[in-house]
């Protein structure tokens, strides 16, 4: 057998093994069962766990419980790493340790390369990298973990959330590609009697009762009213438009198009028949019966990746705003101002006019170094939460063995990042303490 | 209005904000370009040219990921 016949059977096999998966297991099989992916809730602000859980004025979010972790996480490391080398005095390292010490001494020869070996570097700025690095690193590797952004608290939709009908303890499905329904306040709050407190009798049909429901059930979710039910419900007489199927459809609808009225009355008749008020989805009665209750749930997961919150990134970027600005002040004294307000090339407007222009940019740099926060804080903002849409997307488009590949692309973007922001910190701060007057000086003795 | 219009023209507006990744692609094509020149002319400065690289890269990418973040905001907040 030659190299091309052995390709074409690994091809084949490819390609069989990918229909059955990423076609046949998604969108036929897990549809039969009523599970198939849906689309997370995707918010931008972190979603409540606990309200007011902080002094009863702050709410516990999940993106906060995923910091913890994350902080979690690095002290066991620290302290891992801490007891393997007996307090960093075992001469000859084991594997642990050895993995510990390229990292840290990576870390350090970068910190080296961009800001000198000064006891300052050494005592403040490194510690400081460091800890940013492994910190973000562990806090974007969390998100590849199973469970997180998964697991979580189920409860009703509320505004623009949108939601999936709930069976015992989970959403129920049958739709592949269904985005899911939002609600109105008074949806959520009849949702909230039903789900939360358990108001609710799982209804039996007698099988008039359930043919009702079924047709009830068509008429809303294709928009046609059968003209059975339309009979049964008095829509014909009052003049309705007549939809007739054309045959091109997958299966034959003749009847009534459905109206706003209709659709209210129809909504009543249905609450009636089901005994749940206010219901959103329109299941058939077999599914009714079966305990699914027809209201818009969500679920809220304990942990999402903690830079998916601004509140996060941010805060950090405004943290290495001060060790950049307590870099330069303590290497520069007030000199590091005239960076900003250069008075010095105020002063010798005399003697070199065109020096006024570094006043003018010196107004600029007070511009760019708050457009430094902003930059810092939304580049991690940004890259983690595209990731994180990505993937939610891309398990809602084919569930099964095809996300994989953007887990890898998760791993090496969530490495970047820390990396980035810890470097970036670097080297504005090496940039700080860097003096601009003394450069000026050198330049003007060589002329 | 016509239903799901605003629905619709939100996409529409997340999709004209993410013509703001046209910029930094170009610009990242042109760094590497030269980083790949410079590479190929002496290989012996790999290590460095690689590292500024990256850090010029990372300074374009991130005027793509505002653009980014305004097409999140339309879609997911407003």
């Amino acid at each position: 057998m030659g190299s091309t016949q052995r390709g074409l059977l690994i091809f084949i096999g490819i390609v069989a093994f990918v229909s059955i998966v990423c076609g046949f297991v998604p969108f036929v099989w897990m549809a039969g069962t009523g599970a198939v992916a849906a689309l997370p809730v995707i918010e931008v602000p972190g979603e409540k766990l606990v309200e007011g859980f902080f002094f009863g004025q702050w709410n516990l979010t999940n993106t906060i419980t995923a910091t913890f972790v994350a902080d979690l996480l690095v002290i066991i490391f620290a302290v891992l790493a801490w007891r393997v080398s007996k307090g960093w005095t075992n001469e000859v390292p084991g594997r642990f340790q050895v993995w510990v010490e390229t990292i840290i001494g990576g870390l350090y020869g970068i910190t080296k390369d961009f800001a000198g070996d000064s006891a300052k570097v050494k005592n403040i700025l490194f510690p400081v990298i460091g800890s940013i690095f492994i910190f973000l690193l562990a806090a974007n590797w969390m998100a590849l973990l199973p469970g997180v952004d998964t697991v979580g608290i189920k409860h009703c939709a509320h505004g623009k959330q949108a939601g999936y009908p709930l069976i015992g303890s989970r959403l129920y499905n049958d739709t592949p590609l269904n985005a899911g329904i939002s609600v109105t306040a008074e949806e959520e709050a009849a949702c909230y009697d039903v789900v939360t407190y358990g108001k609710y009798e799982v209804p039996t049909f007698n099988p008039a009762e359930a043919e009702m429901v079924n047709d009830i059930a068509d008429a809303m979710n294709t928009g046609v009213v059968s003209f059975a039910l339309a009979g049964e419900m008095g829509f014909i007489e009052e003049g309705a438009e007549v939809v007739e199927d054309d045959g091109h459809g997958g299966e034959a609808v003749d009847g009534v198009e459905l109206t706003d009225e209709m659709r209210t009355e129809l909504r009543s008749e249905y609450a009636e028949l089901s005994g749940y008020e206010l219901p959103i989805y329109y299941l058939s009665a077999d599914e009714l019966e079966g305990g699914v209750l027809p209201y818009s749930v969500v679920v809220t997961p304990f942990l999402r990746p903690a830079a998916t919150d601004l509140n996060l990134t941010l805060g950090l970027a405004i943290f290495a705003f001060f060790i950049i600005q307590y870099f330069g002040v303590s290497t520069l004294g007030l000199d590091y101002f005239q960076k900003f307000i250069n008075l010095r090339a105020l002063g010798e407007l005399d003697k070199n006019p065109i020096g006024g222009i570094d006043f003018v940019v010196g107004l600029f740099e007070i511009i760019s170094e708050f457009a430094k926060v902003i930059s810092l804080a939304f580049r991690l903002f940004g890259n983690i939460f595209a990731g994180m849409v990505l993937i939610f997307v891309m398990h809602f488009l084919l569930a099964i063995a095809f996300p994989v590949i953007f887990y890898g692309l998760e791993t090496i973007i969530g490495l970047a990042q820390a990396l980035v922001f810890a470097v970036l910190t670097l080297i504005f701060a090496a940039q700080a303490m860097v003096s601009h007057h003394h450069d000026d000086e050198h330049g003007e003795a060589h002329h | 209005m016509i239903e799901g219009l605003d629905v619709g023209l939100k996409a529409v507006g997340a999709g004209l904000a993410m013509v703001g990744a046209f910029g930094p692609g170009i610009g990242i094509g042109l760094m590497v370009q030269g980083a790949m020149q410079g590479i190929g002319r002496n290989p012996d400065a790999a290590g460095a040219i690689q590292t500024n690289m990256i850090l010029g890269i990372v300074f374009a990418e991130a005027v793509a990921i505002y653009a980014l973040v305004v097409a999140l905001i339309v879609l997911f907040v407003l």
